[in-house]
């Protein structure tokens, strides 16, 4: 049974079509990276597995570890052990970071029959993970990334995905904003998560960030469809033929 | 206003020595004039009205024990140069029509405190106010002092306080108060009067009840004198809250901040009223005044306007409200976190009336808060 199963996938936000029979199998252990041009249906891809509002399946299916993915609740999904780095995180002003790490990691505790991690060995092992990715741990007594810088977002997502160490993380053009140093911490944070147990998907744009973070498979999405897979050679050939040989 | 003035016929119409003499007759006009019905809109002057006058002042008044440096004095013990003092402080820059009520509660209490702070205090003044019809307070800032104030009921049933607040010259006053008891009719007016250079920070935290209606003042007079008005309105099930907020930029050079997050719950009604006045000669005013509202079940009512009146053209000036429900991103981004719906919500709701927590009682308040947040 395959970590995530998706066939034949349409989906349509506002009335338009924007995935048009998208197919992509992930197995636990794998990393796999999606590129592709503006506009192709990446950020929807992430976006429906989360489950957010508006996203309409218009038909196709989505299973993860074999069960229907579809008629879960966003909080259902990430139960089960769904991630989304978010392209976008947004700031929650007035709730600070720890209080929401750990209403998060206590919520999914008690989905998985667990009992809540004291208060304080938890905001021990938070502020341990903060440091890893060069996050001050100030910035864990502020709103939720109320304040930050891009790159500061991006890092916080990372911390919130080795916090709640899921079985697939989407990451949504994590790589975007960040300069040299910020993509080399997040790489090693994504190295750091992975395993054999788990999965990556990568949505980005670059090649760069798969320097770092070497992908088992690269799909190219464009128009709705995944037009072209391969190894990480073909991360390289997009780099530098752009992706008019694929689409045309 | 038919019933409400005919209550006044259960008025003493005995007026004090520390009152205008034509307090009596005015009272009347301001009652039924425009000022009274549009400043009342969403709040009941009748209803008001008539708690007030079926009530008795307050008989469990007690200062208690007052910090080092802190003088009293009851409005009935005044010699005459203090009873004028008193007259001119109650009635400075006091627009009657604007609030017909202060002198009936004026004349219910009969009797008031003059409370002079004569430098800093080491320890908090605390003003617990008890049931009833209160006696007007002025609290008196001595230039330069340093000063927190905590203002605090735990009364039901019917209450009233006027409170007059006089800051001196570089004089700073931090004032905290809270009123957390829903079973009661409550109206306030709270009034501040800011020398050069005075600071004073209002910190202010409520919820809503069977009435309740505050209505709040500040004159910033002195060059320099800045103020931050900072507070959260929760109204539950059945409850009414309408909060007025006056400041009026007179001196030069002056500073305001006012800051209020509003949620309303159930079927209730949350109304907020923020007007900023700036008089002519105010020339480098800079005043901003913000009110957010979170309406979180479709019978939950909200009234907000702020209201600008600019006599000046060397001045910054900002106004911002809103109206709104839970923002939906920020729901989908703790739920794919794992977190509920339900306490997705609640934590959004935390965050939003916690950015307008800060200031002495921080964490007491926020507890209070939750617990009515939850209720």
């Amino acid at each position: 049974m395959s970590l995530l199963q998706v066939d034949d996938l349409h989906v349509t936000v506002d009335g338009k079509l924007i995935l048009k029979g998208l197919t992509l199998t992930i197995e636990a252990g794998e990393v796999h990276a999606i590129m592709g041009p503006n506009g192709s249906g990446k950020s929807t891809l992430a976006n429906v597995l989360a489950g957010r509002p508006g996203f309409e399946i218009t038909s196709g299916t989505v299973n993860f570890e074999g069960v229907d993915l579809t008629p879960l609740e966003p909080h259902q999904r990430a139960h089960a052990g769904m991630f989304l780095a978010f392209q976008y995180p947004i700031e929650i002003p007035g709730v600070s970071n720890m209080e929401f790490l750990k209403a998060a990691n206590d919520s999914q505790r008690a989905a998985a029959g667990l009992e809540a991690r004291s208060a304080v060995e938890f905001m021990k092992s938070v502020r341990t993970l903060a440091e890893s990715l060069d996050l001050n741990p100030d910035f864990l007594k502020r709103g939720v990334n109320e304040g930050f810088s891009g790159g500061e977002r991006k890092r916080n997502e990372i911390l919130q995905m080795l916090m709640l160490e899921p079985k697939l993380a989407v990451l949504d053009e994590t790589d975007s904003g960040l300069d040299i140093d910020a993509l080399q911490t997040v790489a090693n944070g994504i190295n750091r998560y992975h395993n054999s147990g788990n999965a990556v998907l990568l949505i980005t744009h670059y090649q760069r960030l798969l320097n770092y973070v070497v992908p088992d498979q690269v799909h190219v999405l464009a128009d709705g469809r995944i037009l072209e897979s391969g190894d990480r050679r073909l991360a390289e050939k997009l780099e530098a033929e752009g992706y008019a040989w694929v689409t045309a | 206003m038919g019933d409400g003035v005919t209550a006044l016929d259960r008025l003493s119409s005995d007026v004090p020595d520390w009152l205008d003499r034509d307090a009596w007759a005015r009272i009347k006009l301001n009652l039924e004039g425009p000022g009274a019905r549009e400043h009342w809109k969403h709040s009941s002057l009748a209803k008001t009205l008539e708690a007030l006058v079926g009530t008795e002042r307050s008989v469990d008044e007690d200062l208690g024990e007052l910090p080092n440096g802190v003088e009293t004095l009851r409005f009935s013990e005044a010699d005459s140069a203090t009873l004028e003092v008193i007259r001119q402080r109650l009635a400075h820059r006091m627009d009657w029509s604007r609030y017909p009520l202060a002198d009936v509660v004026n004349l219910i209490a009969q009797d008031g405190w003059m409370i002079r702070v004569r430098r800093s205090l080491d320890t908090p003044l605390i003003i617990d106010a008890p049931s009833g019809i209160n006696s007007p307070v002025i609290i008196e800032i001595a230039p330069g002092a340093q000063v927190e104030l905590h203002e605090v009921s735990h009364a039901t049933g019917v209450q009233a306080r006027l409170i007059n607040i006089v800051i001196g010259r570089d004089a700073k006053l931090v004032h905290a108060r809270h009123d957390f008891v829903s079973d009661c009719e409550h109206w306030q007016l709270l009034r501040v009067t800011l020398d050069d250079n005075a600071s004073y920070q209002l910190h202010s935290h409520v919820v809503g009840a069977r009435l309740r209606r505050i209505d709040c003042q500040i004159l910033l007079e002195g060059n320099g004198a800045t103020a931050e008005l900072t507070g959260t309105g929760i109204t539950n099930d059945g409850t009414h809250l309408d909060q007025r907020h006056v400041v009026e930029h007179i001196g030069r050079a002056t500073t305001s901040r006012n800051k209020l997050h509003n949620i309303a719950k159930g079927k209730s009604r949350c109304t907020f009223n923020g007007r900023i006045h700036i008089h002519a000669g105010a020339s480098g005013t800079d005043a901003d005044l913000q009110n957010k509202n979170l309406a979180l079940h479709e019978s939950s009512e909200i009234n907000t306007k702020p209201e600008l009146e600019i006599y000046d053209d060397d001045v910054k000036c900002a106004h911002g409200a809103t109206v709104g429900q839970l923002d939906e991103h920020a729901l989908f981004y703790l739920g794919s976190r794992g977190i509920e719906p339900s306490l997705a919500k609640r934590l959004l709701c935390i965050g939003f009336i916690t950015e307008c927590i800060d200031g002495p009682l921080a964490d007491e308040l926020r507890g209070e808060l939750l617990r009515h947040l939850d209720s």
